[in-house]
């Protein structure tokens, strides 16, 4: 019988005009999106080699240590086509200074895109399958209950021997299949269309990573099913269910996603008070740093106060950053030099200047490493929480819950985007390590090139991998455990009204 | 006749579950947006003041000598933020509220054997943020949010997307419904013709909508000005009247394409299938989708290659002028020929730099009409635009405000000189210290800029759009006509 049940059901759906029309459409949208997606991301993918090259090239000339401040890029994420989350809106490319512990705001981005352009809101193939497969679910439900009992067929089915259970389960399975059938036609499509064109390549972890965005996506359309399915049992009209889903759906899927964000981006100000005093206690460091650096300059036996010590000669390269961000209390200091040549008259004074910078580089590393003690909590405090926040709001709608759980998966979430940060500040420290294990500030080479440049062939490069399958998944876990939940708790409450009802 | 179809339809509607679900939707997020958008204006119109106030500080502390003011001139412009941002955001933030100016005074040095003589940039325009010298845009990144991504909820959204939305919802089983239940039939029993069954059909389910969207204007404008923060003018009014009759001129659209759809389509429910996919692709994806492609059918130079290009031309410019400089500028008058071509070189290269500039700016601005005109095929981009035009916000508001900054650096320049000229004892060359007036200047004299917000011009960038949703409204009405005169009723 429940055979029966959920064949007619299966039928029911597929030979509608609504599905015809929905899928169709939903396919077209498919093609259109990963096409406009591979385009971008391929575009992406030429912009980071270039820069990657030019880097590079840079970094091979640097002749002194003292000048090391390589650059570091991250590229585009592949499957940024099903959800581009923050991966482009973020910055992209990072120059490393050993004074300086990395951050987000310390990035930039190499991509040259219009920054007028680049605000348009992106469309994704999970934002397709969020609007219109949503809308089909709901288009399946309204009238899955209500409508059968107008028209009477609902009584017919009951007086068989077909349990209240059974018929509601039917429902379900029968309209989950008509919509996994769309979902899963649109995924092979999207595949197709982006393996055949070659320049993306997927590894095996990808495949399951994209497993894992098919399955979210399962349970969300799941989701919405049974919310429409909820309001046609507890709703006498099929009129009125038709009604309330609509507007549930307009709600859930695009109202409430960007008011509760709107309304956290104005309301919740990050506090001026804690940047004034992290920032302050940044500059006291720096000011002891500089006070060190004054005292020492006035006790050596070098007259003058400068860091150049009377060296003569050609000095091809002298760098020094200063540069602040209150706002994102960015405060880099940062000083380079390259003697190309220095006369054999001020050779006597290549002692002093190596003992300067033996004392002195180390004191400003534990400052930049102090610095950074301060810096972090404060922007977690600042900023991330905020977008914490907001994402808890977020996750009222089950169609938010489903983009944060799919940019999980995709790895372009804001977690997968601050990974490289991490990565960066680890690239950092090994940069510090290096520079102790060369003992490089106490060498000729940490300012001077005259006798010959550095070798870089051993210096350790960067790398940077995206995080692996089980990370991904982890962080996509919660929200797919509020979707399910949301699952469970719907499909209870239905059956639990749906067996108390009169037919 | 007419006036019974409409009322019988209005009681209707009125009494029905959208319509409740309809009012509350709108008025929560017109209530939402105007409390939001209270806090937001003071900030913006608080930071706005701060930076005015703070320019004209340093504009005064210039004029001490009128090479000086030459020099820094007023430094940065400001643009004014427009009281009515809470109808459409024109997503102000990305625009940015400034045209910077050139303070930096970098230097280029002129040699001829021992002696040498330091040419100093004078003040100019500097519209693009990211070409703002690339050295130091390499150096200081944005600031990024790392917030979710949103669309703002304004007037502008709650038009575009829910008006339209029920207009749809009002419709898609008007006549399909009728159709299907039979009183169709028994209502064209009647004398009564077509016409007059559809009209009433259009007019009841356009004072439906029309009454939520009056009630969501009055309370959140009334939000608004009793708070007194915002201050209205007349003209303001104007616009608002402007943009709630665009609002209705859009929601009619919809009404007749849910007409036009239910008269073709045998059962109410899928026409709406069919209303509600439309609706999803016209309304949702198109304008958003479409817009990306602007980078792509219009090129412009990267950054850097403009960058280098700025390069070369400005050197070309100093080689040409160096090679014809014999001697340093002196202070005398008349002005050496030396003095003169200095202060020719320095005038022309900060012409040169603002040309390109401008024209950098002009290529990137181009590429956004695209993208925009593309958009215009979906009427909810057109509506956006619309609005933005009559809030004064978005893109057209920014051009103007270039536009204005580009006039004012003009009168600036002009002041300059004509200052200069009524100092008998100057050597008339302005662009390096020895040939310009030596004296203070009058700072009342000096001509202040303030950013206007005008009427014309901001409508004369909204007309198109308006015009464009006419047409959208008048080919739907036509067919929707059309398509009911032709149907038959079984």
């Amino acid at each position: 019988m429940f055979l029966v049940l959920l064949k007619r059901e299966i039928l029911a759906h597929l030979i509608t005009f609504r599905f015809a029309v929905t899928v169709i459409a939903c396919l077209l949208l498919v093609v259109i999106t990963t096409l406009i997606r591979i385009d971008d991301y391929e575009k992406r993918l030429a912009g980071y080699n270039t820069a990657r090259n030019a880097n590079r090239e840079e970094l091979l000339s640097t002749r002194t240590y003292s000048l090391l401040m390589p650059k570091v890029d991250r590229p585009p994420n592949p499957l940024s086509i099903f959800n581009a989350g923050m991966d482009n809106r973020l910055g992209n490319t990072l120059r490393i200074y050993y004074t300086n512990v990395p951050v987000l705001w310390d990035a930039q981005t190499h991509s040259s895109g219009n920054i007028f352009i680049d605000h348009f809101y992106r469309i994704d193939l999970i934002f397709i399958f969020q609007f219109v497969l949503s809308l089909l679910a709901l288009l399946f439900a309204y009238d899955a209950i209500a409508g059968e009992r107008e028209t009477g067929t609902m009584r017919l089915t009951m007086s068989h021997s077909v349990r209240r259970g059974s018929i509601l389960t039917a429902k379900y399975l029968g309209a989950m299949t008509c919509l996994i059938l769309p979902l899963i036609m649109s995924f092979i499509i999207a595949l197709i269309w982006i393996v055949s064109i070659g320049s993306i390549v997927f590894s095996g972890e990808d495949f399951l990573r994209i497993a894992g965005i098919l399955l979210t996506s399962i349970i969300y359309l799941s989701a919405i099913y049974l919310v429409g399915l909820f309001i046609s049992t507890s709703v006498h009209r099929t009129a009125t269910a038709l009604m309330i889903s609509l507007f549930v759906w307009v709600v859930l899927v695009l109202v409430y996603p960007s008011l509760s964000v709107s309304v956290v981006d104005q309301l919740i100000k990050p506090q001026g008070s804690r940047v004034d005093s992290s920032y302050d206690a940044m500059r006291q460091i720096r000011l002891a740093v500089n006070k060190e650096e004054v005292e020492y300059l006035n006790n050596d036996q070098i007259e003058g106060e400068s860091d150049r010590f009377n060296l003569d000669g050609a000095l091809t390269r002298g760098l020094h950053v200063g540069i602040g961000n209150k706002r994102t209390l960015m405060r880099i200091d940062f000083k380079g030099y390259d003697w190309q040549h220095i006369s054999s008259e001020s050779e006597k004074f290549i002692p002093h200047a190596i003992r300067y910078h033996q004392f002195l580089t180390p004191l400003r590393i534990d400052a930049a490493e102090k610095m950074g003690l301060i810096r972090l909590p404060t922007l977690e405090q600042l900023r991330f929480r905020r977008a914490r926040i907001a994402r808890n709001l977020l996750r009222l709608s089950p169609a938010a819950m489903y983009n944060l759980a799919t940019q999980a998966w995709a790895g372009t979430d804001l977690y997968g985007v601050v990974d490289f940060f991490e990565a960066a500040r680890q690239y950092r420290r090994t940069l510090v390590n290096y520079f102790y294990d060369k003992d490089a500030f106490s060498s000729r080479q940490w300012f001077a090139s005259d006798k010959g440049a550095i070798d870089l062939d051993d210096l350790p490069r960067f790398v940077y991998q995206r995080a692996d399958l089980w990370t991904n998944a982890s962080r996509a876990l919660p929200d797919l455990q509020l979707l399910l939940l949301l699952n469970v708790a719907l499909f209870l409450l239905t059956f639990a009204i749906f067996v108390r009802q009169e037919i | 006749m007419i006036f019974h179809i409409v009322k019988r339809e209005l009681y209707d509607h009125l009494s029905s579950l959208r319509f409740a679900l309809t009012t509350l939707l709108i008025l929560i997020l017109m209530i939402v947006n105007a409390i939001v958008y209270l806090g937001e204006y003071k900030q913006r119109m608080g930071e706005y003041r701060g930076q005015v106030a703070w320019s004209r500080n340093e504009l005064k502390s210039r004029c001490t000598t009128l090479y000086r003011l030459a020099l820094k001139g007023p430094g940065h412009l400001y643009k004014k933020p427009s009281p009515l941002a809470f109808c459409a955001d024109g997503r102000e933030k990305v625009l940015l509220g400034e045209v910077r100016g050139n303070t930096a005074g970098r230097t280029h040095r002129w040699r001829s054997g021992d002696t040498s003589y330091e040419f100093t940039e004078i003040w100019g325009l500097i519209y693009p943020p990211n070409t703002d010298l690339l050295f130091i845009a390499e150096m200081i990144p944005g600031e990024r949010s790392i917030m979710p991504a949103y669309i703002k909820i304004d007037w502008g959204f709650v038009t575009a997307v829910l008006l339209s939305f029920t207009g749809i919802l009002f419709t898609f089983d008007a006549i399909s419904g009728e159709q299907e239940r039979g009183t169709l039939r028994l209502m064209l029993a009647n004398s009564i013709s077509r016409n007059t069954v559809i009209f009433g059909k259009f007019l009841s389910a356009f004072f439906t909508i029309a009454i939520p969207v009056l009630i969501g204007v009055i309370v959140s404008t009334s939000i608004i000005y009793l708070s007194e923060a915002v201050q209205f003018k007349g003209s303001h009014w104007m616009r608002l009247g402007f943009i709630v009759c665009v609002a209705l001129i859009y929601t009619s659209i919809f009404i007749f394409l849910g007409l036009l759809v239910s008269s073709r389509v045998k059962e109410s429910s899928t026409s709406l299938a069919i209303l509600l996919l439309i609706w999803t692709v016209w309304v949702v994806l198109m304008p958003n989708a479409l817009g990306s492609l602007g980078n792509r059918l219009q090129s412009r130079p990267t950054p850097k290659e403009f960058m280098a290009q700025v390069q070369d031309s400005r050197e070309d410019l100093q080689t040409r002028y160096f090679a014809r400089i014999k001697e340093p500028p002196r202070q005398e008058s008349p002005a050496t020929i030396a003095t003169a071509l200095g202060a020719e070189y320095v005038n022309k290269d900060a012409e040169l730099r603002d040309r390109l500039r401008a024209g950098y700016l002009f290529t990137e601005l181009r590429q956004i009409q695209t993208a925009r005109s593309l958009t215009r095929i979906s009427p909810a981009a057109v509506v956006q635009y619309a609005f933005e035009g009559l809030a004064g916000t978005g893109l057209p508001r920014h051009l103007d405000f270039i536009s204005q900054t580009r006039q004012y650096a003009k009168q600036f320049r002009q002041f300059l000189i004509d200052t200069d000229r009524a100092d008998s004892e100057s050597p008339h060359a302005i662009g390096v210290p020895e040939g310009t007036s030596q004296k203070p200047v009058n700072f009342d004299a000096v001509p202040k800029f303030e950013d206007q917000h005008r009427f014309g011009t901001d409508l004369n960038a909204a007309i198109i759009d308006l015009l464009l949703l006419i047409m959208f409204l008048l080919v739907l009405f036509v067919s929707t006509f059309l398509s009911f005169l032709r149907m038959e009723i079984g």
